[in-house]
C-alpha cells in the first residue's frame, strides 16, 4: 500500500516544501544533484572537483558520475560522505577508459539502499589548474536541489531515472544571460589576446527516444545594445568559442560597430549575450522536445602582452551565466 | 485519482521549484573592489531587457567607515557599462578619498531621474546582471568576483521603499530576503612564507556601518572534524584566512585527526560555515544579523612541483559561496546607531 502510493506521497511532500518557501538571495543553495561543467585529464591539465555533505546527521553516498563529451560515455564511482565530510577528485586519477574531458554530476545515493534520493546537503566547488598555460580558475557548479524534504527516492513519475520536472529535481533555466565578456581575438592572433569558451551541458541529450541534439539561439550584443545572433547546437556537450559562434564578438567587429567609444576595458571592446533553448530532435524520434536543457559555464582567458613581454599580466575567470525561465526536460541519467 | 493529483501537483510544482542560480536582479552586492598599490576593479553591468531603459546607482563603499561615493549611470536595453572603481572613486585627476582604496560596492535600479532627487528612488527592475573584475598588477593575475544577487518581489518599475526609511531592506517585500548562513565550499590550509594566501571578506547588512558584529566560523577540515571561531568586525573587513582562526592553517589541519589519504594537491584542505551572531551600537543591538561573504584564495604552488618561472607570479580565484536559509533584518545601508 505505501509502496503503491509512495510517488503520490512524495509529490505532495514535495508541493508542502516548495510552497512553504520564500524567496531568498539568488546564490547557489546546498543541493542533491551537482553539475560540474568542465573537467578535463588531457595532459597537464589538473581538474579537481570538491563535493562536501553538510549534513550534520545523515551520511550520504556520493555518486561522482564523469561523461565524456565526445561519446557521451560515463565513468562512475561513489564514495561515502559522512556527516560534514568532504572529498575532492582530482581528474588525473581516473583510468584511461573514462575519457578525456566533459562533464561530471554528482548525485546523492541512499547510504543503505544505494537508490537516488533527495538529500539537499551536498555543496561543491572546481578548481583547474593548467601547466601548459599556467592559468587556473575556480568555478561553481550548477545545483539542484529536490523538492521532496526527506531522503526520498526521486523517481515520483517512476521512469526510473532521477529528473529536472520541478517535482524530482528543480527544473532547469531556460534563458542564461552573461554578465559581460570581451572583445574576441582571431585565432592565432599575437600580443594582447583574449578568447571565451562557453562549455555547454545537454541534460537532455540522454532521454528516452534520444541521442537529442539541442538547438538554442545565441543572441550576442555590444556595448550599447546592438545584437547579432547565431544558432548553435549541443550534443551531449560542447566547447564553443564565442569567436566561432559569431564573427561579431571578435575585437575588430565591437570596435568597427556602433559602439561606445569611451568605455573599453584594457583597450578591450565588450559586449554581452543571452542563451535561450529552442528544441532538441533525435534521429530516432519523428517527434521533438522543447526546449531542452542546456546549462553553460563561461570561462575566459585573456592576456595582456606576449608572456615574454614586459607588464604580461593574464587572467582567467569562470562565471555560471545568470538564469531565468525554467525547462522540465532535463534529466540526470 | 491517484495520477490526477500527482500530475496537478507536478504542474503546480513545475511552476515554482526553478533551478536556484542567480537570477537577473534589482540589486546586485559586490564584496569587493580593490584599488590598493597596483590592483584596479572595474564593475561591468547589464541590462538585459530588450526593451527598457533603466538608471542604476552605483555606490562605492570604502572600507574606513563605510562612507559611500555613488554615480548614476544610464542603460538603454542591452546595453552594457564598465565602471572604473579608481575613475568613479578618484576622479580623473586622481584626488581619492581617504580609506577608499578598497572596500565594497553595490548597485541598484533606480527612477528614471526628474532632476530633482539626488538619490534617485529605488524601483523594481530585475533585468541586471554584473560582475567585478580585479586587476593586479603585483601577482600578474585578474579574478573575479560573483556578486550577491536581490530581485524584488514587486512590480517592474515600482518604487521598492515601501515602509518609506530610505533603506533598500532585504525583508521579502522590498528585495529579496538575505541568507542565513553562508557556506564556502572550499579553503586550502594556509602555510605563510612565499605560498600564496587567502583573504575572506566579510559584510554586515544589518543596522548599518555604526554596528560592531560579531560572527561565528564553523570550520571543518577534510574528515569532518569540526572547530568553532569567532571575528568581530564593523561594516566591512578583508583579512587573511588566518587571522581569522589556527584552524585555517595547513599545520592545525595536519594535526587535526584528519583524513591523511585526502589531501589538496598538496595542501590540507576543508569548508567552513559564516553565521552572523549579533550587532551593536552603544545604543541598540539586533540579533543574527545578516553577512555575506567572499573567499579570495591564492592557489600558487597547490599542486607541488617546481615553482614558475616568475618568481612573483600567484594565481587568486574566488570560490562561490553557497547560501542557506533566510532572514529579513537585512539593509543598504544605515547609518545611525539605531537598528530600524
Amino acid at each position: 500500500m505505501l509502496r503503491t502510493f509512495a510517488p503520490l506521497i512524495a509529490t505532495l511532500l514535495a508541493a508542502l516544501g516548495t510552497l512553504g518557501g520564500h524567496a531568498h538571495a539568488d546564490a547557489p543553495r546546498p543541493s542533491t544533484l551537482l553539475v560540474f561543467p568542465y573537467w578535463s585529464k588531457q595532459p597537464g591539465i589538473a581538474t579537481l572537483h570538491t563535493v562536501s555533505n553538510i549534513s550534520f546527521n545523515r551520511t550520504v553516498r556520493a555518486e561522482f558520475v564523469y561523461i565524456d563529451g565526445g561519446t557521451c560515455l560515463e565513468f562512475n564511482f561513489i564514495r561515502t560522505l559522512a556527516p560534514y565530510d568532504t572529498i575532492t577528485v582530482d581528474s588525473r586519477t581516473l583510468p584511461s577508459n573514462a575519457g578525456t574531458r566533459g562533464y561530471l554530476l554528482v548525485r546523492a545515493r541512499h547510504p543503505e539502499t544505494n537508490e537516488l534520493v533527495s538529500h539537499n546537503t551536498l555543496i561543491g566547488t572546481a578548481l583547474v589548474v593548467d601547466g601548459n598555460t599556467l592559468e587556473q580558475y575556480s568555478y561553481a557548479p550548477h545545483s539542484f536541489r529536490s523538492p521532496l524534504l526527506l531522503p526520498l527516492r526521486l523517481d515520483a513519475n517512476g521512469n526510473g531515472a532521477p529528473d529536472l520536472d520541478g517535482v524530482e529535481l528543480e527544473a532547469a533555466p531556460r534563458n542564461q544571460h552573461s554578465a559581460s565578456f570581451l572583445g574576441q581575438s582571431p585565432a592565432g592572433a599575437t600580443g594582447a589576446r583574449t578568447r571565451t569558451t562557453l562549455y555547454a551541458v545537454n541534460l537532455t541529450y540522454r532521454r528516452p527516444g534520444g541521442p537529442w541534439t539541442a538547438r538554442g539561439i545565441f543572441v550576442g550584443r555590444n556595448d550599447r545594445g546592438l545584437s547579432f545572433q547565431a544558432q548553435p547546437s549541443v550534443g551531449c556537450w560542447a566547447a564553443l568559442d564565442l569567436s566561432s559562434l559569431s564573427a561579431s564578438t571578435t575585437q575588430a567587429s565591437l570596435a568597427a560597430g556602433a559602439h561606445d567609444a569611451s568605455e573599453a576595458l584594457d583597450g578591450r571592446e565588450h559586449g554581452s549575450w543571452s542563451w535561450s533553448t529552442i528544441q532538441a530532435t533525435s534521429p530516432n524520434s519523428p517527434a521533438w522536445l522543447e526546449p531542452p536543457t542546456v546549462l553553460l559555464l563561461q570561462v575566459e582567458r585573456r592576456s595582456t602582452h606576449e608572456a615574454n613581454g614586459p607588464h604580461f599580466q593574464k587572467g582567467t575567470c569562470a562565471t555560471l551565466p545568470y538564469i531565468e525561465g525554467t525547462t522540465t526536460t532535463g534529466t540526470a541519467w | 485519482m491517484k495520477h490526477s493529483i500527482q500530475a496537478a501537483l507536478a504542474f503546480l510544482l513545475s511552476a515554482t521549484a526553478a533551478h536556484a542560480g542567480t537570477a537577473p536582479a534589482s540589486m546586485l552586492v559586490n564584496p569587493v573592489y580593490d584599488l590598493r598599490d597596483g590592483r584596479q576593479s572595474y564593475l561591468t553591468l547589464t541590462n538585459i531587457s530588450p526593451t527598457q531603459s533603466i538608471d542604476v546607482r552605483v555606490v562605492w563603499v570604502s572600507e574606513a567607515g563605510c562612507r559611500e561615493y555613488a554615480r548614476v549611470v544610464r542603460l538603454a536595453p542591452g546595453d552594457t557599462t564598465v565602471r572604473s572603481a579608481s575613475l568613479d572613486l578618484y576622479g580623473p585627476q586622481g584626488a581619492h578619498p581617504q580609506g577608499a582604496r578598497q572596500g565594497w560596492c553595490y548597485a541598484y535600479a533606480i527612477r528614471q531621474p526628474g532632476g530633482v532627487e539626488a538619490r534617485g528612488t529605488p524601483v523594481a527592475f530585475n533585468q541586471l546582471v554584473g560582475r567585478m573584475l580585479v586587476q593586479d598588477a603585483l601577482t600578474l593575475h585578474d579574478y573575479e568576483v560573483a556578486p550577491w544577487a536581490f530581485t524584488s518581489p514587486m512590480a517592474a518599475h515600482a518604487e521598492t521603499d515601501v515602509d518609506g526609511d530610505q533603506l533598500l531592506d532585504l525583508d521579502g517585500r522590498e528585495y529579496e530576503r538575505a541568507p542565513d548562513s553562508v557556506y564556502i565550499p572550499r579553503f586550502l590550509g594556509q602555510v605563510g612564507g612565499t605560498a600564496a594566501s587567502s583573504d575572506l571578506v566579510l559584510l554586515n547588512l544589518t543596522g548599518g556601518r555604526e554596528f560592531d558584529v560579531t560572527a561565528s566560523l564553523a570550520v571543518f577540515n577534510d574528515d569532518g572534524a569540526y572547530f568553532d571561531a569567532t571575528t568581530s568586525f564593523r561594516c566591512w573587513t578583508r583579512r587573511g584566512l588566518a587571522q581569522y582562526s589556527s584552524a585555517f592553517t595547513n599545520a592545525f589541519l595536519l594535526a587535526s585527526n584528519d583524513e591523511p589519504t585526502e589531501s589538496f594537491g598538496v595542501r590540507e584542505s576543508g569548508w567552513f560555515r559564516i553565521d552572523g551572531v549579533h550587532a551593536q551600537t552603544s545604543q541598540d543591538s539586533e540579533a543574527n544579523p545578516v553577512i555575506l561573504a567572499a573567499l579570495i584564495e591564492g592557489t600558487r604552488g597547490v599542486l607541488g612541483g617546481s615553482p614558475p618561472a616568475n618568481a612573483t607570479e600567484q594565481h587568486s580565484v574566488q570560490v562561490q559561496p553557497y547560501a542557506l536559509g533566510e532572514q529579513s533584518n537585512g539593509s543598504l545601508l544605515g547609518r545611525g546607531l539605531i537598528y530600524h
